[in-house]
């Protein structure tokens, strides 16, 4: 309490209790005494309780004071981007992304894989039917059927394969 | 960002050096906000705490208070003509009022830790022990709300009469009789406590 106050105090004690009591037959210097020093005791006391309250603050609290505020200053998008829409919206796409993810993880994967499985088997039986009906097909064929002969007249060592590679493609000496 | 400049005016009533504090803080300068945080924000707390007894709420209130305030000085709503403190605590009055107006309804908990801690007291001895504190607080809670207003201005948030009477809109000598007339029953009451044994 600074001087100024304690002077309006003193008056307006004067102006209130005190005066009622003096009024009463008690001598008023010593009421103004009396008074003034019980209520500076209790505003003493009162001041010790505001330290205490001050006191029960947590440690971060001017921190946290001083984030609020910077949120106010934060450039727009920024704002916006935290606001909680956004933020709920956002927590909405990334569930549905991870719930999709695992979708495809789980069930589209496979069909895609299948999917290119086929095309290549696909392309390979293609590959092998166009390669069937090519002068380099009929060529291998001849060589086989030359060495097979070669191995019936003795001029080469036997070729025990011959007879099945030719009759897998149905072309064989022996068919 | 800077609008809030122009709202500011040369101030007076103890509020003379706050003129570049709030200039810069209206433009979001970190340096103004920690200076009127350290100035401020402890105070705002108690204030709060004494009428919430909630750590917790009170803490809320003190951010919001600080929001609200950076809100208003950005986009120029501060014209007060150099009555910051009062200004502030007027906003820092009408959010304790609805939030008690709210945890009344609600039957809020009361903070378990709020009656036991022993308070900090960087001057020594002249803090009571916590018991009396919590003497002092329930009587606190026996007076009205004009009575009690008026005390935890004037205490919790450091107030000068003056801006306690200008920001009630009474007059000096009428503000001083409430005062004085809320000290006398806060001291009756006391007085009738047994467990304070006529302390004050």
């Amino acid at each position: 309490m600074n001087e100024r106050d304690k002077s309006q105090l003193s008056e307006h004690l004067d102006a209130l209790g005190a005066a009622e009591r003096a009024a009463a037959g008690d001598d008023l210097e010593a009421v103004l005494a009396e008074d003034a020093g019980a209520m500076a005791a209790l505003t003493a006391r009162l001041d010790a309780l505001a330290t205490a309250e001050r006191a029960t603050a947590s440690e971060g609290l001017d921190d946290r004071v001083l984030h609020a505020v910077g949120e106010v200053f934060a450039p727009i998008p920024i704002r916006f981007v935290r606001s909680k829409w956004v933020i709920a919206a956002g927590s909405i796409a990334a569930a549905v992304a991870v719930v999709g993810g695992v979708w495809m993880t789980r069930f589209a994967a496979p069909t895609e894989a299948y999917d290119v499985e086929l095309a290549t088997f696909e392309q390979d039986v293609g590959i092998l039917l166009e390669l069937y009906e090519t002068d380099v097909w009929d060529g291998a064929l001849a060589e086989v059927e030359s060495q097979a002969e070669r191995v019936e007249d003795g001029l080469d060592t036997p070729w025990s394969a011959y007879d099945d590679v030719a009759d897998s493609f149905g072309t064989g000496a022996s068919s | 960002m800077t609008s809030g400049q122009d709202a500011i005016s040369p101030v007076s009533d103890g509020d003379e050096d706050l003129a570049p504090v709030l200039a810069a803080a209206a433009a979001g300068d970190e340096g103004a906000w920690r200076d009127l945080v350290r100035r401020y924000g402890r105070r705002v707390f108690a204030l709060a705490k004494s009428r919430l007894r909630r750590t917790d709420l009170a803490e809320e209130i003190t951010q919001s208070v600080f929001a609200t305030v950076a809100i208003k000085l950005r986009d120029g709503g501060y014209d007060e003509q150099g009555r910051f403190e009062a200004w502030l605590f007027r906003i820092a009055m009408n959010r304790i009022r609805d939030e008690a107006r709210r945890t009344t309804r609600h039957a809020a908990p009361v903070d378990p830790g709020a009656f036991g801690r022993v308070p900090g007291d960087p001057e020594g001895d002249a803090v009571p022990d916590p018991s009396e504190l919590g003497h002092l607080r329930a009587a606190l809670d026996e007076l009205g709300d004009a009575d009690r207003e008026v005390i935890e201005l004037r205490h919790h948030a450091e107030m000068s009469f003056k801006q306690i009477a200008e920001q009630l809109g009474e007059p000096m000598g009428t503000l001083l009789a409430r005062h004085h007339r809320a000290l006398r029953k806060l001291r009756a009451i006391l007085e009738s406590s047994p467990a304070a044994g006529g302390a004050a």
